[in-house]
């Protein structure tokens, strides 16, 4: 594969909830990774693990009451967004980076007509007049797959079914051509028929538009129809970070090889019970002296519980973890044999 | 069909909501949730329930545990039409988990006595004998008897949907109707709540009525699949039949896009479906489906077709069904 030019950056980010020196939680403890031209990369991660934190951090869209590092970085074309001017940030949003919303109320202003909302987001960032705005906005609606599509921008958001209205968001967000579109949860709260349609023209879309994605989601098989590289989070850090093919063939942390094991399969008899994880996400406020994922881990050593394991380099692949899962041995119990 | 003895059947069920505004040139309309079922569940089975929202699942659930009356047809358990039994002892037979586990259990009581509720709803032992049971079965769902003594706003949401198993569980019903018990919970923890389920089907013999759209969770669970499209069954089979060779083309296109984790199958032949669901207030004339259906003929805009037998224990209702079953060429 040919080195693609990077787009985006995150370096260390940390993200807590309340003052430094306060009792603060921390939300995002120390995540990397990077994000190509044209490339789809998909952030998932059990809920609360601080997918959405990360991605609002992009845009500087996160409560005012969350605080970041000092030495935290996101950088985008030369510039470090979490030391941006409002202005330059509100210059930014909806232009070169936009975003669909996991709450759909956040996209679309519910008194403002489809068709005024996209004429006026196309005015404010493309200089075009009014009529040009409206003709780009129902050749953008039209792409999309919504019929009738001048009726349509005479509509109120509330007008639309929701599929209709996730359609119109993807619409916005694509209007200026961005370079990069972040989509938290995009298809979650649609049903598999409309979320097939809706998956397949952002797609096709991407590939039109050359724009990268960052597609938050916690539905694997969303993952492995739609990105390039998969980023895998969990109690605030990245655990691991793989080519979307090698990841499936073979996971290196174990929670990533308990995620795969935990979806019953389409194919094939379906009686033997499913390999779940075993207990629960712990809290930000209790995290662990050693690894986050100790409690859970079945290929977990002594060593776990003391020391934290970083992302790091093994065999060309990123994990976190002491002793990833290797072929064949998926289901060792490390403590078990050291005990 | 391997059908066991059946526990429940439903005949010609419906429900009609009346329309908030609902009057159409002077006449009042109705939203058709439900509109002319039939199905079966036999003792210690699980029937899936799958179909897109708003088709009528949770409107079903609700009218097979009585709380809420059918508009028309009736729903029989262990022969015995609803409407003429005690709903009291229904209660005891017949229990419901919920969706959202962050609404169905009462904030304000403790864990232990949301769990005794049934118990003592029935009059069910002694107070210590009640306190036992409870115990048993918090244990029983993976959960600590300490735990009684906490809130529900004290737990996870696959804590929650623990809970809330433990007193469908209590009077040891012969069917539990779980609509969406896993939707709201993240992967690992659906995982954990499945196995949960299968492990107390072996156990106590229960029959499953289970509601969901997640379709491969409806593949694990279940023996038999019902799908369902804008208030109407349109096929039933049983899993291995359904996956392997579904009948319907709604059923088809449904399983086709369910999307696969696994990066090779990308670039698959998959049915993509045009167009919106249609709303329940106006479903489409004819078959219900052929504003969507790639495989739509003329007829299937003027005649509904019916459910009918296609193989052993099979059901579809769909014209290309009936024709290939007749051998019949196609009508213009
Ligand atoms: N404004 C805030 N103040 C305090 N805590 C917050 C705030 N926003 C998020 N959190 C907490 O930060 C953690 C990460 O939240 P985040 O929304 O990023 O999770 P997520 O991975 O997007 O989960 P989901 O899949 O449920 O959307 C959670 O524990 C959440 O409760
Ligand atoms: N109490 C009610 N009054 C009026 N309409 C209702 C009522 N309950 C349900 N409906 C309508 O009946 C139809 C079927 O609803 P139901 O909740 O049974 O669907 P469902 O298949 O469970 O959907 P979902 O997957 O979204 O839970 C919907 O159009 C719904 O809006
Ligand atoms: S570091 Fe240890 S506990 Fe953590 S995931 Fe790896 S093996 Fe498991
Ligand atoms: S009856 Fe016609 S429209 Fe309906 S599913 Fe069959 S082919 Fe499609
Ligand atoms: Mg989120
Ligand atoms: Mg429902």
């Amino acid at each position: 594969m040919t080195k693609r030019e990077t787009l985006l950056e995150i370096n260390n980010l940390r993200a807590y909830a309340g003052k430094a020196g306060e009792s603060r939680s921390q939300l995002v403890n120390g995540v990397n990774f990077r994000i190509d031209k044209g490339e789809i990369v998909a952030l998932v991660g059990e809920s609360g693990c601080g997918k959405s934190v990360t991605a609002l951090s992009i845009l500087g869209l996160n409560a005012a009451s969350i605080e970041y590092e000092n030495d935290s970085e996101i950088r985008f074309h030369e510039e470090n967004l979490l030391q941006l001017s409002d202005r330059k940030l509100r210059k930014l949003r909806g232009n070169d980076i936009s975003m669909i919303f996991q709450d759909p109320m956040f996209s679309l202003n519910p008194l403002k007509k489809i068709g005024k909302q996209m004429t006026e987001a196309l005015l404010q960032h493309k200089a075009a007049d009014v009529r040009t705005a409206r003709q780009d906005a129902e050749k953008m609606i039209e792409r999309v797959g919504i019929t009738d599509p001048k009726r349509q921008l005479d509509n109120y958001p509330y007008q639309l079914s929701g599929g209709m209205r996730q359609r119109v968001m993807i619409a916005m967000a694509l209007l200026c051509k961005p370079e990069l579109l972040i989509a938290d949860e995009p298809t979650t709260a649609l049903d598999v028929t409309i979320q097939a349609q809706i998956l397949e023209i952002m797609k096709d879309l991407q590939q039109e538009l050359d724009v990268s994605i960052l597609l938050i989601t916690h539905d694997l098989g969303v993952v492995a129809e739609m990105a390039d590289r998969v980023v895998v989070m969990y109690s605030g850090q990245v655990v691991e970070e793989a080519d979307v093919y090698a990841l499936f063939e073979q996971p290196l942390h174990p929670y990533t090889n308990g995620l795969l094991t935990s979806v019953p399969k389409l194919e094939g008899a379906s009686d033997e019970r499913i390999s779940a994880i075993r207990g629960t996400v712990p809290s930000p406020q209790e995290l662990p002296k050693g690894c986050n994922f100790y409690e859970r881990c079945t290929h977990r050593s002594d060593r776990c519980k003391e020391e934290e394991p970083v992302l790091a380099n093994h065999g060309g692949r990123n994990v976190a973890c002491w002793h990833p899962v290797v072929e064949g041995a998926n289901d060792v119990e490390r403590t078990a044999i050291r005990n | 069909m391997m059908l066991n003895e059946p526990l429940l059947e439903i005949n010609g069920l419906k429900k009609y909501y009346p329309k908030k505004d609902g009057f159409f040139q002077g006449k009042k309309s109705w939203i058709k949730a439900v509109d002319g079922m039939d199905l079966t569940i036999g003792k210690g089975e699980t029937l899936g329930l799958v179909g897109e929202s708003g088709c009528g699942k949770s409107t079903t659930g609700r009218m097979i545990v009585g709380l809420e009356d059918p508009t028309e047809g009736t729903v029989s358990f262990q022969g015995n039409n609803l409407s003429q039994v005690d709903k009291r002892e229904l209660g005891k037979q017949m229990q419901m988990i919920f969706q959202d586990p962050f609404s169905s259990l009462n904030p304000r009581m403790k864990v232990s006595d949301v769990i005794a509720e049934p118990l003592r709803l029935h009059k069910v032992g002694s107070r210590i004998e009640q306190q036992k049971r409870v115990d048993e079965l918090l244990e029983r769902v993976g959960l600590r008897s300490e735990h009684g003594r906490r809130f529900p706003a004290e737990f996870s949401g696959g804590q929650r949907q623990r809970i809330g198993i433990a007193r469908a569980i209590a009077l040891s019903p012969s069917l539990i109707v779980c609509d969406e018990p896993v939707s709201a919970l993240d992967v690992s923890i659906q995982a954990q709540v499945l196995n949960l389920l299968k492990d107390l089907q072996k156990e106590l013999g229960v029959s499953y009525l289970f509601i969901a759209h997640g379709i491969q969770a409806v593949k694990y669970i279940s023996d038999r699949i019902a799908v369902m499209y804008l208030g109407k069954i349109v096929e039933v089979a049983t899993k291995e039949e359904l996956f392997s060779r579904p009948q319907h083309p709604y059923t088809e296109s449904l399983l086709s896009a369910v999307p696969r984790p696994d990066p090779k199958l990308r670039g698959r032949d998959r049915i993509i479906l045009k167009g919106d669901l249609p709303s329940p207030e106006n479903p489409p004339s004819g078959c219900r489906f052929h504003t969507r259906c790639p495989k739509v003929m003329d007829v299937c805009k003027q005649v509904e077709p019916a459910l009918q037998v296609t193989r052993e224990g099979t059901y579809a209702a769909c014209h290309l069904v009936s024709e290939a079953e007749m051998k019949q060429p196609q009508e213009a």
